[in-house]
């Protein structure tokens, strides 16, 4: 069993628990044990753009410092948990000034011997990297055949590519080939990686609306039966606001979106009360028992 | 019996697809003459060409018929390889069915199939009258003029001369370099124009081979390719060059100051001036129209203090001939007069200057010392506006083309200006950005980012002067939002026109001109250096507006050209040209005023008229004006065209 | 409104401040578009991402500071992502609301938010979406 530090986050730790519990609970089962870190902060939610915004550099400075003790490896599933840990982490590698300036906020130990070394990694790494998609295929115990996935590119994940340094944004693979890898059929949609409106539902929730309907529009159009994300805001733009969508136009027909450990949950036979679809605003139960996935 | 070979070509479906090729076989096979009709898919290509070549040889034909393409396109093709086949090249005729029939009766075919018969029928009739003819020859005088010292002329003239033929630099002004010497750095390395260009100013005033003639223009062409006669004036420099060691102290007493051209009017200079410190030639000439002895008949300074009594107010224009093979013309450029765009006060307000002006602001030999003054008040302007496409694309008040200098050159000011002023604020107004050339993208998006500069899209509408500030109505129509400047100064990218003088000069030389007065080549494509006139060629801003990378590379084409000429041992020329029949010609000189080559002039004493048969373009003007039918045309005889007519009729 | 031009307004403080927290070469900017075509909430916006380029390289920083579009920017990255000349739009976008934020000014009121968003939305949008109230630094 490898062992990794673990970094599920608020989101994860709540709202979006079927998210986490699935990853936990099928990566044992592959032979990861994800280990979540002791007294873990909030990651900082936003990565600071403004570059005299130092100060929100120290919560997942602090983050990364406690990971590394255990591992060089600090594993995250939330996209923006993700963003925010792997920009932070490259700030501070490569710029000594600012590391200086969130240093001062840090214990001593942290001061004298940054982890420089430690990489933030998206569990979906170590799908594709370590177990390795056609290793993975060998492993699940029920293949998602025929089921017609559409996967959905979260920005978080992928932007900004000279700061996340993970897949190019504008021709991203990495989760058609994980469906493809469980035996499900992925769907290319135009709009897989077009923005879903994210936090302007706070403040401009018709806009951002509008970015989700034509998201879920775009994946229908070529014959998609269900959207795979990784982010939970992205899954609420996607998900629960359908309850919107199908009040706004007569038309809309509702659509399943996953959690990417969802997806892997049901291909190992996990039990059903782990999947957290009760979380799903739109249940995916009765396409998964109309294909005998569950 | 001629034994003919008729020869069809598809074209690919240019021509099958109209027309029926089989059909039109048949109708020739076993027509009269006709030893052989075949067809070809191409007829251009290697195959068809043996085709042609073969059946020369195996049919012993004395006579060739090609249904293709228009002549101009592959007369030659066929002819040279009638002629590697043994047969007479003036044999071969074009029935042209493709642009004369297939491309223009695409919806008619089988009216174009017959067209295409009558066609080749009229031709069958030429070829059995046509003569075999063989071209005609000439000496070639291995010499060369150059007109124009800018850095055209130069480079075209030190290549030739490097070739180790000799050149005759002819230059307006007194002293070499043109335009290039009034630069003050060039875009897009920022190197100092004088000191690329020096060297080869140098290299061309003492270059054994090249026989440098400043102050002095053009007056008269004779003659043709290979063999031109030239009248040269050399105009008066009121100084004894051979006399003359350029000591510069004439310059230095002369009590008369003027404006100097050389600064744009920003500067001035003496009546007996050299044009810069660089000039090579480095003699003075003493300007008639400012020298005090010449405008009130007293001073005579400069005689009194020149060391060698080079002084010479008795001096006259000399007119001098020379002999040519070949001429470069390299005339360049001038910028837009001041009063053409009166509502941005150029020419009105002392501040508004012009690309050339800001030029020698910012040189180090200029009024300034290089340091960027404005000129009504001498003081370091702030805000400082520049402005493309001025009269350039602008057809109601300007020229509609491109000058295609302007865009890089302003940029270029615009970035010196903040080397020497950084706290000052540069404004760029532009329809587009042209920078198309090596290193000038990047070389403008460079500027943008470490110079600041702002580049504002919209034209200017007005320019007016408030106080000791040009107050500048534009338009930023990225915004859509009017805005003004108030400015220190104003740098205007003025339209680049044709040199004064071109046009008269392209009439001297029988070389077109354009509309504008740019000199035409021969084909905007395949002969960009090559004007209208054999033996004339054309470099630089003389044909249409140039940055220097674009001119020295076409001066340097110029240069191969004349070699290429001066390589052959004798001029050949097609002699498919006028002839008179002496019998008929009366000389009444009708054809004399007819030819527009002047290739037809009076033998006096037989009382006829001749053909030059250099000359003669075989256009056919004295053929049409002759009363008494004595001039005709080689293989083009009035009774050959009458059978060719019968035919059809 | 016709723009007055000079160079105290094209270095004004709101200039400078968003060069210094921005840290993108806003000047070399040439317009090209990119950055509005993909952008996923430019038909909503009043002034799009190259139109905001183009008035912070004018000096116009105040009507900026007003725009609804600098709070409609969901930060997807799209435009920097893009940019050919590798200007971080996103960064000028924050920028401005930095500034805005620093001088007062909130887009979001969390009084009108009903409890229903506040209890499903996840975590991330909320401070995301209410960074730009906290920030009254």
């Amino acid at each position: 069993m490898v062992s990794y530090p673990y970094f599920p986050g608020c989101a994860l730790s709540t709202k979006a628990k079927a998210l986490d519990i699935c990853a936990r609970e099928a990566m044992k089962s592959l032979g990861y044990d994800l280990k979540e870190i002791d007294d873990w902060t909030c990651c900082g939610a936003v990565f600071p753009l403004a570059e005299d915004e130092h100060i929100r550099l120290v919560s997942p400075a602090r983050t990364i410092f406690k990971a590394s003790k255990i591992s060089d490896k600090l594993v995250t599933l939330c996209s923006a948990c993700f963003n925010v840990l792997r920009r932070s982490q490259k700030v501070l590698k490569e710029n000594l000034e600012k590391r200086q300036r969130v240093q001062n906020y840090m214990e001593e130990e942290a001061v004298e011997n940054y982890p420089e070394n430690l990489r933030v990694i998206h569990l979906i790494e170590i799908l594709k990297d370590e177990i390795g998609f056609e290793n993975l295929t060998q492993k699940i115990k029920k293949s998602l055949k025929g089921l017609k996935i559409a996967p959905f590119y979260d920005c978080l994940t992928f932007r900004p590519p000279k700061e996340m340094e993970f897949e190019d944004p504008e021709n991203p693979r990495i989760y058609s080939n994980f469906v493809t890898a469980l035996g499900g059929e992925a769907i290319d949609f135009s709009y897989r990686s077009e923005c879903c409106g994210a936090h302007i539902s706070v403040s401009n929730p018709e806009v951002s609306l509008e970015c989700s309907m034509r998201i879920l529009d775009s994946a229908r159009r070529v014959g998609a039966e269900a959207l795979l994300t990784s982010c939970p805001l992205c899954h609420y733009n996607l998900d629960a606001r359908q309850k919107e969508m199908v009040e706004k136009r007569i038309d809309f027909k509702p659509m399943p979106v996953f959690y990417l450990t969802q997806l892997l949950g049901i291909a190992l036979e996990l039990p059903e009360n782990l999947l957290g679809f009760e979380k799903n605003y739109v249940s995916p139960l009765p396409l998964l028992k109309e294909r005998g996935l569950l | 019996m001629k034994k003919i070979g008729l020869f069809i070509c598809h074209c690919g479906s240019n021509i099958a697809g109209t027309i029926d090729i089989p059909e039109v076989k048949k109708f020739f096979s076993g027509y009269d003459d006709i030893e052989i009709s075949d067809d070809y898919k191409y007829m251009c290509s290697e195959p068809g060409q043996k085709k042609l070549r073969d059946a020369i040889v195996d049919r012993q034909l004395d006579g060739v018929v090609v249904a293709c393409c228009s002549p101009r396109m592959h007369e030659i093709t066929f002819r040279n390889a009638a002629q590697s086949a043994g047969l007479n090249p003036y044999k071969v005729e074009i029935a042209n069915i493709r642009e004369q029939c297939s491309w223009v009766h695409q919806k008619e075919k089988g009216k174009a199939t017959e067209k295409a018969i009558d066609i080749i029928k009229t031709m069958i009739e030429k070829v059995k009258r046509d003569e075999p003819l063989k071209p005609i020859e000439f000496e070639i005088t291995k010499r060369a003029l150059v007109i124009g010292g800018g850095i055209a002329g130069i480079t075209a003239a030190v290549d030739i001369a490097n070739a180790g033929y000799e050149v005759i630099l002819v230059e307006r002004r007194h002293s070499i370099g043109g335009k290039m010497l009034e630069l003050s750095e060039t875009f897009p390395t920022l190197d100092c124009a004088q000191c690329t260009l020096t060297p080869k100013t140098v290299e061309a005033g003492r270059h054994p081979k090249i026989k440098l003639m400043v102050y002095s223009e053009v007056e008269e062409v004779k003659g043709y390719i290979g063999n031109f006669d030239i009248k040269i004036r050399r105009k008066a420099s009121f100084v004894d060059w051979n006399k003359c060691t350029g000591c510069g102290l004439c310059q230095e007493k002369c009590p008369t100051k003027t404006e100097s051209e050389f600064d744009h009017g920003l500067g001035e200079r003496k009546a007996i001036y050299t044009l810069s410190p660089q000039a090579v030639p480095n003699k003075p000439i003493i300007d008639k129209n400012s020298c005090r002895f010449f405008r009130e008949g007293k001073c005579r300074v400069c005689e009194k203090v020149c060391p060698v009594q080079a002084i010479n107010y008795e001096m006259k224009d000399e007119i001098v001939e020379e002999k040519v093979g070949a001429i470069v013309v390299a005339t360049g450029y001038e910028i837009l007069e001041t009063d053409k765009i009166p509502e941005y006060g150029y020419g009105i307000y002392k501040d508004v200057i012009d690309g050339l002006q800001f030029e020698r602001l910012n040189s180090a030999s200029g009024p300034t010392a290089g340091e960027i003054r404005r000129p009504s008040d001498g003081k370091i302007p702030k805000e400082v506006v520049f402005i493309k496409c001025v009269g350039s694309r602008d057809p109601e008040k300007g020229i509609p083309y491109c000058s295609r200098i302007c865009c890089m050159y302003l940029g270029k000011h615009a970035r010196l200006y903040k080397h020497k002023v950084p706290d000052g604020q540069a404004y760029l107004f532009y329809m587009d950005i042209r920078s198309f050339g090596k290193g000038y993208e990047e070389f403008i998006q460079q500027s943008m980012e470490e110079a600041n500069l702002l580049y504002i899209r919209g034209r200017v509408a007005r320019i007016m002067q408030e106080g000791d500030k040009l107050v500048v109505w534009g338009v930023d129509t990225l915004s859509g939002r009017k805005v003004e400047i108030k400015a220190d100064m104003v740098v205007l990218g003025t339209a680049v026109l044709p040199s004064k003088g071109a046009a008269e000069l392209g009439k001297i030389l029988r070389a077109a001109t354009d509309e504008y007065g740019f000199f035409s080549e021969a084909h905007i494509k395949l002969k960009p250096v090559e004007s209208m006139t054999g033996g004339i060629y054309l470099a630089g801003c003389a044909q249409s507006p140039k940055d220097i990378p674009d001119t020295v590379a076409q001066a340097g084409a110029a240069a191969a050209k004349v070699l290429s000429l001066f390589g052959q041992e004798k001029m050949i020329q097609e002699p498919l040209i006028a002839c008179v029949d002496y019998d008929l010609c009366s000389g009444c000189g009708v054809c004399v005023v007819a030819c527009p080559f002047d290739a037809r002039m009076l033998d006096q004493e037989e009382r006829i008229s001749i053909v030059n048969e250099a000359l003669c373009q075989g256009c056919g003007a004295c053929v049409s004006a002759c009363p008494n039918k004595a001039c005709q045309l080689k293989n083009a005889s009035p009774k050959t065209y009458i059978a060719m007519v019968d035919k059809y009729l | 409104m016709k723009i007055v031009l000079n160079r105290e307004k094209l270095n004004s403080f709101y200039v400078q401040t968003i060069k210094d927290i921005s840290l993108q070469k806003i000047m070399s900017c040439y317009q090209c578009g990119k950055c509005t075509a993909g952008c996923p909430v430019a038909d909503f916006m009043d002034v799009v991402p190259n139109e905001m380029m183009r008035l912070v390289m004018l000096g116009e920083i105040e009507k900026l500071l007003s725009s609804k579009a600098i709070w409609l920017c969901t930060s997807c990255f799209q435009c920097g992502t893009r940019c050919p000349k590798g200007i971080e739009v996103h960064r000028v976008f924050e920028a401005l609301r930095s500034i805005a934020l620093r001088e007062g000014k909130n887009y979001t009121d969390i009084e009108k938010l009903s409890e229903d968003v506040l209890d499903e939305i996840p975590q991330q949008g909320i401070i995301a979406g209410f960074r730009k109230f906290e920030s009254l630094e």
